[in-house]
């Protein structure tokens, strides 16, 4: 554990990163095996601002749900932060101890997660779980914290709050659960909100409901990091995409550019397996083969086994860097260096 | 967990990448195996149960086999290396006769503990309902009986052998284990391959023997090997209030009592039998927490 | 126009008639199904969408009676399936299969893939044990899965695997019917494809008769000829494909059309999702009404 917390971050050209909310330079998070480590997260990079929604995408295997839990020390057992930093207020958070990393969670970042059910203690009022954050901050006391767990629940528009605050998360419905958590996510005012694949586990209609929300929330000022694996979520919700694959960052880039121009093959295949409504192709275009193993990942590109663009597998087999395309894109894979 | 390796083709599935087939059993082995507390248990308890088969080969003297000459001898003496008792007979040959007993009272009683846990069990959980609330209300009634009374009563009217005593302490530990299964016929019932297995015509005896008794076994195979040092108690318990085992068929639980007499002039008496008691009940608790390591660690 | 009249078909393999399920829980009593009507013709493949509590999984464990409708009756093939007794279904259950939502779940955890396949035909007594070896090896063949993974266990396969295991067992007895539910919905997004070109290319070879059920609008447009939409346990509206992605009638439709978030065309706008109140469906009085040739919507009275 480094000791540097509060060093002045400075980008990676060079200038300070006075306007980033949150930085994370090359987060390394591996299950540590005596036969070799499992890199479940293996150089991942971004940065946000304040008011704009990062979605990270992936399928099973990609590492983008530890990568995120990484920042706030939520990393599974077993799990350990190699290196990397992720600054964030001045500080960098992979730095901080659990201690500290404690006043920063539920105050500054919060987080929302897929299963409302798993997430709210079935034992506590709503009252309960929603003031608990800012009681623990130390942020007011009990009858405000009260008022401001009304307000809470009012914000993500759960009708007749005053009455459901009593009430405990078994009563609601599975859309009025999946807001009470996001009520409780919110109540600190926190300026950044992760949320890992929130809207996963409930029906279309309740999806918008919660993107909405959600909307709203980055529209007053906060930033937010979405994890899914649905490219239509990512494509609403969204202002910019990371791809990751097998632990690996694959592209980075605005989500226009990534919608109309993707750049790695994968995020083309990707695209071009997901289904579309007025689709008339006699045949659907899969991406052959299976998720990474973690355990056995090939060598360099952990895409390129099943890359049907896989043209010289020596270049493949390298590890890939991730070569910048201006704005704000980068994709790791030499190709396109070529289609440039 | 190993997934089949890449290729550009279909599945995903090329043969020569493909791990070794690695079945529920063996999975559960190799964690277990893992765990080095209980794998040295399990050898152990191997070995005891080696030497309790070959007892009358193992042992220096017969387990009755009287030496006047040199009763009350001490550890480390020629001949006896843990010393004899009263009537000079070999405390060591003794504990190895005594391990004999211990197993088989402790295998007859969780033999039957088994067979009727998993028949009320399997039955109570799979058909649920009215059946259920009746095996389950029997089963209370036998539940409130203090299960050592009610061993005690049995030993009395079935007598001291071997075979009665294991089957009184397997009757009154039946009960806890039904309960262990039913609960784990419950939780295997929801997965949905028992509903793709009626979706297939499969009767319920077949789904219930072929499909949930193979996934239930956990819990059974644990409160087996925590059975096995608590028959081992029951029996020397039952010893100490005089019911255990006719002698002069040794048992634990009677060279502790005999042990407890001298204790102070042949303290080797009581020692012996103690620390093997005390190995072995360990060893059995260990496997225990294995297994249950082993099995629960699941998908 | 009575609805009853005009669903009758000839050459129909299911016709399902005001079937009903009502569960007793703890909360009172839940109307899972309630009087829905559709026929299902050889060969067509049906997709059923609606969310959660809409019905739809069980309306398709009515028919396959995994469950016992409280209402309405299930006729397979020209036989009402409640004149069957249990012990007799063994015939009928063979010519119907169903594919799980969860691959894993859905295979037996300790038998390897080609013994998960061949169970059916165990089960049946169909053959003997190297004939079933042999027949549930081709058929895993056919799926995708072939050599030595054939003896791996589930466990050992990734998700879109084991439901191609799961496709070839229930291929196994050789059914008329095959009735998914969610095949795909906790696959990655790229693997849901080859599940369903899978699906299609099997459905297509063998001639089988598919019910699909999904709360995926463009996975149903993709595999189903005619469409059914559930909510809350009640049918609301019936068409071909082409017709109700081109013509949704029902307000409940058109919301399930609104709320989908493509990755192409024009962008969902924020408000574009109209409010509707799903209890007026609680209300009695409603039935379906054919307002186009083979298009029902449920309109109340």
């Amino acid at each position: 554990m480094r000791s540097n917390v509060e060093a002045e971050p400075k980008s990676a050209d060079g200038a300070t990163t006075g306007e980033a909310l949150l930085e994370v330079r090359d987060l390394r998070t591996y299950f540590e095996r005596p036969g070799g480590d499992i890199k479940a997260v293996d150089g991942l990079s971004y940065r946000l601002q304040r008011g704009r929604a990062l979605g990270i995408v992936g399928e099973s295997g990609s590492g983008k749900s530890v990568g995120v839990r990484s920042l706030l020390g939520l990393q599974p057992r077993g799990a350990r932060i190699v290196s990397g930093e992720a600054w964030f207020g001045g500080r960098d958070l992979l730095a901080m101890s659990a201690a500290q990393l404690r006043q920063v969670r539920g105050k500054d970042i919060s987080m929302v997660f897929q299963n409302a059910m798993d997430a709210l203690n079935p034992t506590l009022t709503l009252v309960q779980q929603i003031s608990e954050p800012l009681l623990w901050h130390g942020i007011c006391g009990k009858s405000e914290a009260r008022t401001r767990a009304i307000a809470a629940l009012d914000s993500v528009g759960i009708p007749e709050p005053e009455r459901r605050v009593d009430m405990y998360s078994f009563q609601l419905s599975g859309g009025m659960r999946q807001r009470a958590m996001i009520a409780a996510a919110i109540v600190t005012n926190p300026s950044l909100i992760i949320a890992d694949e929130p809207t996963t586990a409930v029906d279309v209609t309740v999806q918008r409901q919660i993107l909405s929300l959600l909307r709203a929330l980055k529209d007053a000022g906060s930033a937010v990091i979405m994890i899914t694996h649905d490219l239509g979520v990512a494509r609403y919700f969204c202002d910019d995409i990371v791809v990751m694959y097998g632990g690996k960052m694959m592209e980075r880039a605005s989500i226009k550019e990534f919608m109309a121009a993707p750049k790695h093959p994968y995020s083309q295949a990707l695209l071009g397996s997901t289904l579309v409504i007025g689709d008339r192709r006699d045949r659907l275009t899969p991406i052959p083969g299976a998720p990474p193993d973690l355990s056995r990942l090939p060598a360099g590109c952990p895409f390129h086994p099943r890359c049907g663009q896989m043209q010289d597998a020596d270049a493949c087999r390298e590890p890939q860097q991730l070569i910048s395309l201006g704005a704000g894109s980068e994709a790791a894979c030499w190709r396109v260096v070529d289609e440039r | 967990m190993a997934t089949a390796s890449q290729s550009l083709t279909g599945a995903g599935l090329i043969d020569d990448g493909l791990p070794k087939a690695r079945s529920v059993w063996a999975s559960a082995w190799s964690r277990f195996a893992a765990n080095r507390l209980a794998l040295i248990s399990l050898i152990f308890a191997i070995v005891l149960a080696v030497v309790a088969i070959f007892a009358p080969l193992i042992a220096p003297y017969g387990a009755a086999q009287t030496d006047y000459a040199h009763s009350l001898v001490g550890t480390g003496s020629a001949g006896h290396w843990l010393g004899t008792d009263t009537l000079g007979r070999d405390i060591l040959s003794r504990l190895i006769f005594s391990l004999r007993t211990a197993f088989i009272v402790a295998l007859s009683s969780q033999a039957l503990a088994v067979v009727c846990a998993v028949a009320v069990g399997l039955v109570a959980g799979y058909v649920g309902g009215r059946v259920d609330q009746l095996l389950m209300a029997a089963t209370d009634v036998m539940f409130a009986f203090p299960a050592y009374l009610f061993t005690i009563i049995l030993v009395t009217v079935m007598g001291r052998g071997l075979l009665a005593i294991g089957i009184a302490i397997g009757i009154s530990s039946w009960v806890t284990l039904a309960r262990l299964v039913r609960g784990q016929v419950f939780v295997v019932k929801v997965n949905e391959y028992i509903e793709a297995g009626r979706a297939m015509g499969a009767s319920g005896w077949t789904i219930a023997v072929r499909y949930i008794l193979p996934n239930s076994v956990g819990p059974i195979l644990v409160s087996l090997s925590f059975g096995i040092p608590a028959a081992i108690t029951a029996e020397s318990g039952l010893a100490l209030l005089g019911l255990g085992v006719q002698p002069p068929t040794p048992s634990w639980g009677s060279m502790i009592a005999e042990g407890m007499q001298y204790v102070l002039g042949a303290p080797h008496m009581l020692i012996w039998p103690t620390v093997l008691f005390v190995v072995t009940v360990l060893a059995f608790t260990w496997i225990g927490d294995g297994l249950r390591d082993a099995f629960d660690v699941g998908e | 126009m009575s609805a009853e009249s005009t669903l009758t078909r000839t050459d129909a393999l299911f016709e399902v008639d005001r079937l009903g399920k009502v569960f007793d829980t703890r909360g009172g009593q839940v109307r899972a199904v309630d009087d829905v009507s559709f026929t299902v013709g050889r060969g067509e493949t049906i997709g059923v969408v609606g969310e959660s509590g809409s019905g739809k999984s069980t309306v398709i464990r009515l028919m396959l009676r995994l469950q016992e409708p409280t209402s309405g009756r299930v006729v397979f093939d020209g036989t009402d399936l409640a004149t069957i007794p249990s012990r007799r279904l063994g015939p009928v259950r063979r010519r119907m299969q169903m594919v799980f939502q969860n691959p894993y779940g859905s295979l037996l955890p300790h038998f390897s893939a080609v013994s998960n396949v061949a169970e059916p035909l165990r089960v049946h007594g169909i053959g003997t044990k190297s004939s079933r070896r042999e027949e549930a090896l081709r058929l895993l063949e056919l799926v995708g899965i072939g050599g030595r993974a054939a003896d791996l266990y589930p466990r050992q396969f990734s998700g879109g695997q084991q439901q191609r295991i799961a496709i070839a067992r229930a291929l196994a007895l050789e059914p008329d019917f095959l009735a998914c539910d969610e095949p795909t919905s906790s696959l990655d997004v790229s693997i849901q494809s080859q599940i369903l070109n899978l699906v299609q290319d099997v459905q297509r070879e063998l001639s089988l008769t598919c019910v699909f059920v999904s709360h995926n609008l463009a996975v149903i447009e993709r595999v189903a000829s005619r469409v059914l939409v559930m909510c809350r346990g009640r049918l609301v509206e019936m068409a071909p494909t082409d017709r109700l992605f081109g013509e949704p009638t029902h307000p409940y439709t058109k919301i399930l059309l609104a709320a989908a978030l493509p990755i192409d065309g024009a962008e969902p706008i924020e408000s574009s999702v109209p409010d509707w109140d799903s209890t007026v469906l609680d209300k009695a009085d409603a039935s379906l009404v054919e307002i186009a040739p083979d298009h029902f919507v449920r309109i109340a009275q």
